[in-house]
């Protein structure tokens, strides 16, 4: 049995003199830190220097878990991989749950940061105190599920869990993923990739220990409490029902869904790649739940026969907007059989489905030639085509080698026009929200270091279409009348306190699904948690300081690679109008964005022309002194 | 009047035409409200669903106008 201890252990694992470190790290990274998404962020910075190459030896890539993971709390199952990105060039972190969060908590290990590069393919093992770096030869080109079973089998024994690559991050796809317990994915920012790059196919890790909590009576009280919470939520029960596919029809019916590469948005059929229809049809079924999760969001999906005949975890809604919906492939089991390739192949469907859109929309207008497809048919809605691109993407053959590089590095090697319809900010292709009608979104996106995508802040209160929801709103604009999600009113602050908040819930290993889109784990409830579990005292304002620390380290990280860095969305975004629906006429405008901008950076205490953080600031929040380096990127 | 009723998240046990289906023309007096449709569909106002007309957002008390598009479901989100 372990108790819960502040200190953290590190398993330092470099690549290039295939040693294994262990780091002691002290109770004051606690304090500031909590600990995965915010411990990882201190390390990356600290632990290599600006302008480092993604892809080469000195870029780190820290697989970090919280404090809680480990415990009965709920959702507690969360680790969060940080790397510099092959995508943008910037920080990443990235986030997944299954079951490794907990076998490596299990096993007595906090974090794991890997180094250097190895020159044969290899695996890692820990199976408790002992870690080894295995020969993978055997698996290299494999998927991750030939992976996940040839190591088990190689390993013998139960209670194994993967976080492992498929070809994609051999090929150094830039937005190659880690995949967990086979079916969960660390999906964006390319860090599959950055594994791929140091030749680490996996890292398998099982643990026998368990972590006790502080005060079991208190703890066991706000877990029930917790519980009491999901079994009244509408949201909880959704999860449960359709998973996030549910999203599919909302989105849809509300015009809001980005369509033909958010040119239009809804799509007639576009039910058939919603929650209803794929449970009710039998494609989707019951899944399972990560560590320690009550709310069980996880599908699985099959298609019992036909050229698309298979089986695999998920999908979830951004899968489903991005490879069908935003291809206009309504034909559900392609975009089954597309889910299930991402997952073996080890991509991003975000992105994946992001150059797909780019391509077709190049073809349609003359910019790029229709024979690259090589006999695909690169039209709207065709579906074969899209699983086609898929499998040539992840091995970088023909069209796929330039597909793999993003949309980006495409529109800088095509030309033309085309950079206006590569839907990306900084590297990274959007998420599937049509910003121009939720303005919290817009500037929570163009503020996200990642780029512009929703796993930075997820501002879902701006909808209040819940009762948490509205309750929180009005909470935080201080006022009974709310603005719709089209309005600026009130959105800064909005995106400040959700930004906090999931930065604090990643660092302790919590599902943000609880804390910010289904707001059931409120902030005081996090702070109980805490107290019981690990016997510190924390109020809410302290707990959100340190989400706020984090937020801003983050930055900082990206102002030390490149200081002209902007906060911005993707051109289409800013300039296009949505053209169908009642949002017709909306859209993300400069003098818009700016002007939230600015509000948001007076709040966070940033120059609020610059979007720099202040001396003052950086001081007040104690990454002055504490992070080595820092003083040296602050504006003078 | 002429509408089209789409309903989701199981919501559309409530179509007439049946289970399984997820759009349905009705006729309907003039001057209903999207609360009195539904609810005559047999879905009581409750918390948890949200209801879009031609795509906007709107309340129970909506007034309906000849082939509206009148949609229902519970409130998705995430993904």
């Amino acid at each position: 049995m372990r108790s819960g201890s502040l200190e953290f252990k590190i398993a330092k694992i470099n690549l290039s003199r295939r040693s294994v470190d262990i780091e002691i790290r002290p109770r004051s990274d606690f304090d500031l830190y909590l600990g995965g998404r915010g411990l990882n962020a201190k390390m990356l910075f600290e632990g290599q220097s600006a302008g480092v190459d993604p892809l080469g030896p000195d870029n780190l890539l820290i697989f970090g878990t919280g404090k809680l993971v480990g415990m009965p709390a709920p959702t507690a199952g969360q680790v969060t991989i940080t790397a510099k990105s092959p995508a943008t060039d910037l920080y990443f972190k990235t986030n997944t749950g299954g079951a490794w969060a907990r076998c490596l908590r299990r096993a007595g290990w906090d974090a794991v940061v890997v180094s250097g590069v190895s020159e044969a393919p290899v695996f890692v093992v820990i199976d408790d105190e002992t870690i080894q770096i295995r020969d993978a030869s055997p698996v290299w080109g494999k998927t991750v599920r030939e992976t996940d079973a040839h190591i088990r089998h190689e390993l013998g024994g139960t209670g194994w869990d993967l976080a492992a690559i498929g070809p994609a991050g051999e090929n150094l796809v830039r937005f190659a993923c880690v995949m967990t317990s086979l079916y969960h994915a660390a999906g964006r920012g390319g860090l599959g990739a950055v594994m791929g790059s140091k030749k680490l196919k996996a890292i398998a890790v099982r643990g026998s220990g368990e972590t006790l909590v502080t005060d079991r009576k208190s703890f066991q009280d706000e877990v029930l409490a917790i519980l009491a919470k999901i079994e009244k939520s509408v949201k909880a029960k959704l999860y449960v029902d359709y998973g996030t596919a549910a999203t599919i029809e909302m989105a849809n019916e509300g015009y809001s869904l980005p369509v033909m590469n958010f040119r239009r948005n809804r799509l007639e059929g576009g039910h058939r790649l919603g929650g209803t229809y794929l449970v009710e049809k039998g494609y989707m079924t019951n899944g399972t739940a990560c560590s320690s999760c009550p709310l069980a969001c996880h599908k699985f999906h099959q298609v019992k026969e036909g050229p698309y005949k298979g089986f695999s975890g998920g999908p979830e809604y951004e899968t489903l907007a991005a490879l069908g919906i935003g291809c206009c492939v309504t034909d559900t089991e392609a975009v089954l059989k597309g889910n299930e390739l991402c997952n073996d192949l080890g991509l991003d469907t975000i992105s994946a489905g992001g150059v797909i859109q780019w391509l077709l929309e190049s073809v349609e207008r003359g910019v790029v030639p229709p024979q690259i497809g090589e006999g695909l048919n690169l039209t709207w809605g065709d579906g074969a085509a899209m699983v086609e691109l898929l499998k040539r993407i992840a091995y970088r053959q023909g069209v796929g080698d330039l597909l793999a590089d993003g949309t980006r590095r495409l529109a800088e090697k095509f030309g033309g026009d085309s950079w206006k319809w590569a839907v990306q900010a900084n590297g990274l292709e959007q998420s599937r929200v049509d910003t121009r009608v939720a303005k919290a979104y817009a500037l929570a996106f163009a503020v996200n270091p990642r780029g512009p995508d929703h796993l930075h802040a997820q501002p879902m209160t701006e909808f209040a279409r819940f009762p948490e929801a509205v309750e929180l709103f009005k909470q935080l604009l201080g006022k009974e009348q709310l603005p719709p999600a089209t309005s600026t009113e009130g959105k800064p602050e909005l995106v400040r306190w959700h930004e906090d908040v999931f930065a604090v819930t990643d660092a302790l290993g919590i599902c943000s699904f609880a804390t910010t889109s289904s707001y059931i784990v409120s902030v005081p409830s996090l702070c109980r948690l805490i107290k019981a579990g690990l016997g510190m005292e924390l109020d809410e304002q302290q707990l959100l300081s340190i989400g706020r620390r984090i937020v801003v380290l983050e930055r900082m990280f990206n102002l030390r690679e490149n200081p002209e860095r902007m906060d911005t969305l993707p051109w289409r975004l800013m300039k296009e109008t949505i053209s169908e629906g009642p949002h017709k006429g909306q859209v993300n405008s400069e003098s818009e964005l700016r002007d939230m901008l600015q509000r948001y950076y007076r709040l966070q205490g940033y120059d609020p022309e610059t979007g720099r953080p202040t001396r003052e600031v950086l001081t007040s929040l104690g990454l002055i002194p504490d992070v080595k380096g820092i003083d040296e990127v602050v504006a003078t | 009047m002429d509408i089209e009723v789409r309903l989701y998240h199981g919501l559309n046990k409530y179509l007439p035409n049946g289970d399984r289906q997820y759009s349905q023309r009705l006729e309907i007096a003039s001057g209903s409200t999207a609360g009195k449709v539904l609810a005559e569909l047999g879905l009581a106002k409750k918390e948890g669903i949200v209801i879009f007309v031609n795509g906007a957002n709107v309340d129970w008390e909506y007034v309906l106008k000849p082939g509206d598009v009148l949609a229902a479901m519970r409130p998705a989100g995430g993904g």
